[in-house]
């Protein structure tokens, strides 16, 4: 499973380099990690204190 | 050279897309600590005095699924003139998200209901002021009640108190991408949750226990002491209400914490009142304003309503029949 994943990203990375299209890995990255967080903040328990930092 | 220059541009494009599409989603759904962020941004400014913040006046905004009116004199209720009118018994309610009535319509929070209950077949008209600020501490509180409060000429304040109150003063980090970007503040704020998850520190009972001790625990006694101090020079009565912790109603996990409060505020000879008793037997998730927010609902508010109107009369000396 690692192996056919590390398998996977090397080949879309030199896809991605050999036909001029390495604008894609951020995009796919940082949607994928905005993706996760989206789960995430649906199923996360309440127990994280108030935030205030931010506020 | 070129390659970079891809990666640059990709990261531009995704940060764009990711901007928007956080936008076009929190338009459609309700997440709490986005309406949070939206209350800050949109609904208050930052002071340079100890209130840290405060809110904007005449604005408004929904939050939450609930209409939220700043009036004139940055607070959420209606206009008051700070001259109390003749004949008038004037409590000011003073607090934070929880007494402002987070996720609750204006006229179904804890106060207003108080004013309504007064004044149901009552000769004496009696006002209760929301004075609530989200995110204000003890602290903020203490300063707002000295800079603006005390204006209103109240009979009796209502000390809303909640577990992080003794946190201390935190100031704004707010920079222009977590002021102004969705993308930006969903991410900091997935932070902030995910070290609490992972992190036994950052828990909830454990982060908040913190306060409670040493040199802060130390701090906060000197900002009890001081309400007390100020608003008995001014021969104002207060009752310093212990608004429970809503995530967990089987066991109060604060109760050391709460009692220690209770005591210090009782040591200054103001009465003080934990409402945690007020909600056992109840199921948290029915006080709740959403399955993210453990903010008290609307049956919450009508709760601690019930339960401060005997409390309130008690050390009013008012009987319940007085008209």
């Amino acid at each position: 499973m690692k192996n056919s994943l590390t398998e996977f990203c090397i080949d879309f990375y030199s896809y991605a380099k050999s036909r001029k299209k390495l604008f894609l890995i951020p995009i796919i990255v940082i949607l994928l990690l905005v993706a996760t967080l989206m789960i995430f903040a649906e199923f996360a328990p309440v127990v994280s204190p108030f935030i205030y930092t931010l506020f | 050279m070129k390659n970079i220059s891809l990666v640059i541009f990709g990261i531009i494009v995704a940060c764009i897309l990711a901007e928007s599409g956080l936008r076009f989603y929190f338009s459609r759904h309700i997440n709490y600590d986005m309406e949070m962020w939206k209350y800050a941004t949109t609904l208050k400014r930052p002071v340079s005095d100890k209130r840290v913040h405060v809110h904007l006046p005449n604005k408004s905004e929904l939050l939450m699924g609930v209409k939220v009116n700043i009036n004139s004199q940055g607070i959420r209720d209606h206009e008051y003139t700070y001259t109390k009118p003749k004949g008038i018994f004037r409590i000011l309610a003073i607090g934070d998200s929880f007494t402002l009535g987070w996720g609750v319509s204006e006229d179904l929070t804890f106060p207003k209901l108080l004013e309504q209950m007064f004044n149901q077949n009552s000769a004496r008209k009696t006002e209760v002021i929301n004075y609530g600020v989200g995110n204000y501490n003890t602290e903020q509180e203490l300063a707002a009640f000295l800079i603006d409060g005390v204006k209103y000429q109240p009979d009796l304040i209502l000390l809303g108190i909640y577990i992080n109150d003794a946190e201390p003063v935190q100031n704004n980090s707010q920079d222009f991408f977590t002021k102004h970007s969705y993308f930006a503040a969903f991410v900091a704020q997935r932070y902030f949750q995910l070290r609490s998850i992972f992190s036994a520190k950052y828990k909830y009972g454990q982060y908040y226990k913190l306060f409670y001790q040493g040199e802060l625990w130390d701090a906060y006694t000197k900002v009890i002491d001081d309400f007390a101090i100020q608003t008995k020079k001014r021969n104002i009565p207060m009752l310093a209400v212990i608004l429970p912790d809503l995530r967990d109603l089987s066991r109060n996990i604060f109760e050391v914490e709460n009692h220690k409060v209770l005591q210090r505020f009782s040591d200054n000879g103001v009465t003080g009142v934990s409402l945690f008793n007020a909600f056992s037997g109840i199921k948290e998730s029915t006080v709740w304003v959403a399955k993210d927010d453990p903010h008290p609902n609307v049956l919450a508010h009508k709760i601690i309503a019930d339960h401060l109107i005997t409390d309130i009369r008690n050390i009013l000396n008012w009987s319940r029949s007085e008209k």
